[in-house]
């Protein structure tokens, strides 16, 4: 057992632990990062193991081959990830056994749907890049709409922290697109926008100024970080079309930009020269110290990959390990009175969300769009996130993808095998016939996402499990998932809490009138298994969601410790040493994907910090 | 550190960005090329620096070979370092990959019947038709018992094997697994349906990816800035562009 001591010590290294790490070595301080995941020696690694995967899902690059020919990755069992679940052994506790990607212990009427990554970078490494504001009303839908709770904070008070984010990401977008739906910039972005597609410009085509759901739409540019010139020694996008899993030239980012940045001694202004962070990796962090009368955390331990314990020591503690890892961690902590650590007010784990997402898919009926080309998505139609019809439902945005059906069926090579190896009375298809008719059916398809607002409920939770253990002994998280409050099962029709099954709804709805107006066919199917992850029935129809991706609400922040884990800073109100940071620490989702908002949070909290530390 | 060698440790030093942006020079992936202009290479690597900063008009002394890419800025002094050793080591290769099979007997007569099987007539790599050859007779259970080679000789007979539809015609009926494998294995360069393979340079091959006017998705060969702003048209704005290194040109 060795023991040190730090100014600051992070647990994770993504996207909130390396800003931290960053702005925190600028400033003189010291710091240790434990990651407990590893990192390949060089991005082409992580690029072959992609192109060698059979299916390549958006964790395809990141987990170890299991040797089964070399082609199969699997999650590390030093530091289990959970995988995208893909068929009823969601609800199987034991599939880990043979595939560690059944990480989660998910005992919800319904499957979570998202994964992320515990290696060098985080999930940042696999995100899509896009890096939209919140709306201001986003942070007061309690005042606005009666829905849920307010921030803390709001868009006034987070805005610098997205302008600086923005700007440390390397963020290309538009502005007036922006100001169009009520979020005004003091700053424009740093880049111009990312060339929206082809398949974009044909969705505009069609769409723009038509009424569709009560509402005037315009297809927009998706503010990304995605360099449109170099930026920061990286260079421009050039349309690869993997952002998830893989950006092969880091035109997208991802955290090791500051990871890099942070562990590195930099010669900054008037003569002074950064602190180089620490990095350490296969760290895995299984326990917080309190001390018993001052309520001051005192250390961390962990694990590394060959079992060995560890402790560690700093004056400020950061815990930057994810939405689902975070509550773990804490919830594995004893403290005082039969609670756990940061725990005084029960909400540790509590109010686990996602946008849910509706996948829908078509294809448009005589033009060509060509799709499979440029970044995954370059555009999207933002009037559905705001307005009065937040009182009665959710809210949401439209994504546009430019990857035909990849995400929705597995196309082109699906089309592939349909052509050539068709079921039924089918004749297969060769030569020029099945290059033509291959062209024709995937040069046609769209995709469009409707990522939902999602309802903060008591019901939906992580904790370690009780009985469920990972290589180490230590619990795998226990994810108990609901869309809806005091759902038994995955008929939701008569219960309360309709909001964002209302607003998925009215979802499916429009995305059916945006393909009709798009003259898009509507080839969206439902999986006919009620075990499919995601299948839910609500009114007597059958819905199926994907999650996006988006952990978010298990360690909220509020005004009040009662009802809330962190304050606006994401410090602890148990502990004013510690600091829970990340998607976990937002009240409600909001209509924006979270990346952006967590990097201003945590710019925010790193000035706290600095501040703090130089008393 | 050890020697540093090619595949080991300078490969991995260039992007596919510095790649692309280098190929009217080398092909930085190429490890004869890069030994070839190690010296050249080792001049654009160290810019000619104007007021502290890497001359924007072109890093090098050299007319010709002006910079690395401009974006990805100059390589830190260690990358320098390792790229130096390894000239002053002799350029060695290292650990290659696999060297790529032989092409042997049955090549000719697989690669005329894959033409009419994918419908691409410029079909042409002997080597990849070789790997698939193998690949077929190692993962096929259509290709076993002398399968695949019995059907090339009827295929030497009798180069009637699809009807005007595109289906198979009866008289290769029997044949009609096999023709699903090797019709797959060149779309996708797997036999089960999967998008993958032991090896990359198999999967960004697939012939999917130019059926759709789109490139390999984890790999857009081009050099053409947002070609996904515009209709692909002949060829162009697929992402698919190759360039030809001017050294492979010679």
């Amino acid at each position: 057992m060795t023991e040190q001591t730090f100014d600051a010590v992070i647990v994770g290294a993504g996207i909130s632990g390396a800003l931290i790490a960053n702005e925190l070595s600028e400033a003189g301080f010291s710091v240790l990062i434990l990651e407990a995941g590893s990192q390949a020696d060089n991005r082409q690694q992580y690029i072959d193991t992609y192109y060698a995967a059979e299916i390549k899902t958006p964790d395809a690059p990141y987990g170890i081959q299991d040797g089964s020919g070399g082609s199969k990755v699997q999650a590390n069992p030093s530091a289990p990830h959970p995988g995208v679940p893909i068929d009823a052994r969601w609800k199987d506790p034991n599939a880990y056994k043979t595939d560690p990607r059944y990480y989660f212990v998910q005992t919800g009427s319904v499957a979570f749907g998202s994964n992320y990554e515990r290696i060098v970078g985080g999930t940042t490494q696999h995100w899509l890049g896009t890096c939209l504001r919140f709306m201001p009303q986003d942070f007061t839908t309690k005042t606005s709409f009666g829905f849920a709770v307010d921030w803390p904070i709001g868009y006034a008070d987070l805005e610098p922290w997205y302008t600086e984010a923005e700007s440390q990401l390397g963020v290309a977008g538009n502005v007036a697109a922006d100001e169009a739906i009520g979020i005004e910039h003091t700053k424009p972005y740093p880049m111009e926008e990312v060339p929206v597609s082809y398949l974009d410009q044909y969705m505009g085509k069609k769409l723009n100024g038509k009424q569709v759901g009560g509402v005037t739409i315009t297809v927009e540019s998706t503010p990304q970080a995605r360099n449109t010139v170099g930026y920061d020694n990286r260079p421009p996008c050039m349309g690869n079309t993997s952002c998830v899993p893989v950006c092969p030239i880091q035109a997208k980012y991802d955290a090791t930009v500051h990871l890099n940045k942070a562990t590195k001694m930099r010669l900054l202004g008037s003569g002074k020269s950064s602190v180089p962070a620490k990095l350490v990796t296969k760290a895995v962090v299984y326990k917080v110290d309190v001390g018993a009368s001052t309520d001051q955390v005192t250390a961390l331990h962990y694990k590394d990959w060959d079992g060995n314990d560890h402790k560690v020591s700093g004056k400020r503690y950061i815990l930057a390990a994810h939405a689902i890892e975070n509550p773990k961690v804490l919830m594995m902590s004893p403290w005082k009175n039969g609670k756990t650590v940061a725990n005084s007010s029960g909400q540790v784990g509590k109010n686990l969300m996602d946008h849910i997402c509706l996948v829908a898919w078509g294809k448009t009926a005589d033009e060509p769009i060509y799709p499979f080309r440029g970044p995954l998505s370059t555009s999207g139609i933002p009037q559905y996130r705001g307005g009065a019809t937040r009182k009665t439902r959710a809210a949401y945005r439209v994504e546009i993808g430019n990857e035909g059906w990849n995400w929705s069926a597995g196309a082109p090579q699906s089309n592939v095998m349909e052509l050539v190896t068709p079921t039924g009375n089918v004749k297969p298809l060769f030569g020029t016939a099945l290059r033509n008719q291959l062209n024709k059916e995937c040069t046609h398809q769209v995709r469009i996402a409707m990522e939902l607002e999602a309802t903060p409920l008591q019901t939906s939770y992580i904790k370690p499990s009780e009985t469920h253990m990972d290589r180490f002994g230590l619990p795998r998280p226990e994810v108990h998932y609901e869309i809806m409050g005091g759902a038994k099962d995955v008929t939701y029709a008569g219960t309360d809490g309709e909001y964002t099954v209302k607003g998925y709804v009215e979802s499916n709805n429009v995305a059916q009138q945006l393909f009709e107006q798009a003259d898009i066919s509507w080839d969206t199917t439902v999986d006919a298994s009620n075990s499919t992850p995601g299948v839910f029935i609500y009114n007597n129809t059958r819905y199926q969601y994907r999650g996006a991706g988006h952990v978010i609400g298990t360690h909220t922040m509020g005004a009040d410790k009662s009802s809330s884990v962190v304050d606006s800073y994401q410090r602890s109100w148990d502990h004013s040493n510690l600091f829970i940071v990340g998607c976990g620490s937002f009240p409600t989702t909001g209509t924006a994907n979270p990346t952006l908002t967590m990097a201003a949070l945590a710019l925010r909290t790193a000035k706290e910090l600095c501040n703090d530390l130089s008393k | 550190m050890d020697t540093p060698t090619y595949y080991q440790n300078i490969k991995p030093l260039f992007s596919q960005y510095d790649r692309i942006k280098m190929m009217y020079f080398a092909d930085l992936w190429d490890y004869k090329q890069v030994k070839a202009h190690a010296k050249t290479i080792l001049l654009s690597l160290k810019p000619r620096m104007v007021d502290g900063k890497p001359d924007p008009a072109g890093w090098s002394e050299l007319p010709e070979v002006h910079v690395m890419p401009l974006y990805t800025g100059p390589w830190p002094k260690s990358q320098v370092a390792i790229f130096e050793s390894w000239i002053a080591a002799g350029c060695p290769e290292g650990e290659a990959p696999p060297a790529p099979p032989t092409p042997g007997p049955l090549v000719e007569g697989f690669l005329t019947l894959s033409r009419v099987l994918t419908g691409f007539d410029d079909l042409n790599d002997k080597v990849l038709a070789q790997t698939y050859i193998n690949r077929l007779l190692a993962e096929s259970n259509a290709a076993k018992n002398n399968q695949l080679e019995a059907l090339l000789t009827a295929f030497s007979h009798n180069p009637q094997v699809l009807d005007a539809d595109g289906n198979c015609v009866s008289s290769y009926s029997q044949y009609l697994a096999l023709i699903q494998d090797i019709t797959v294995l060149w779309y996708l360069s797997s036999i089960d349906g999967a998008l993958g393979t032991p090896e990359n340079n198999q999967y960004i091959q697939g012939l999917v990816w130019p059926a759709i006017d789109a490139h390999p998705m984890g790999f857009a060969n081009t050099n053409e800035q947002f070609y996904w702003r515009y209709k692909p048209e002949g060829g162009d704005f697929t992402g698919l562009q190759i360039v030809v290194p001017r050294a492979a040109k010679k």
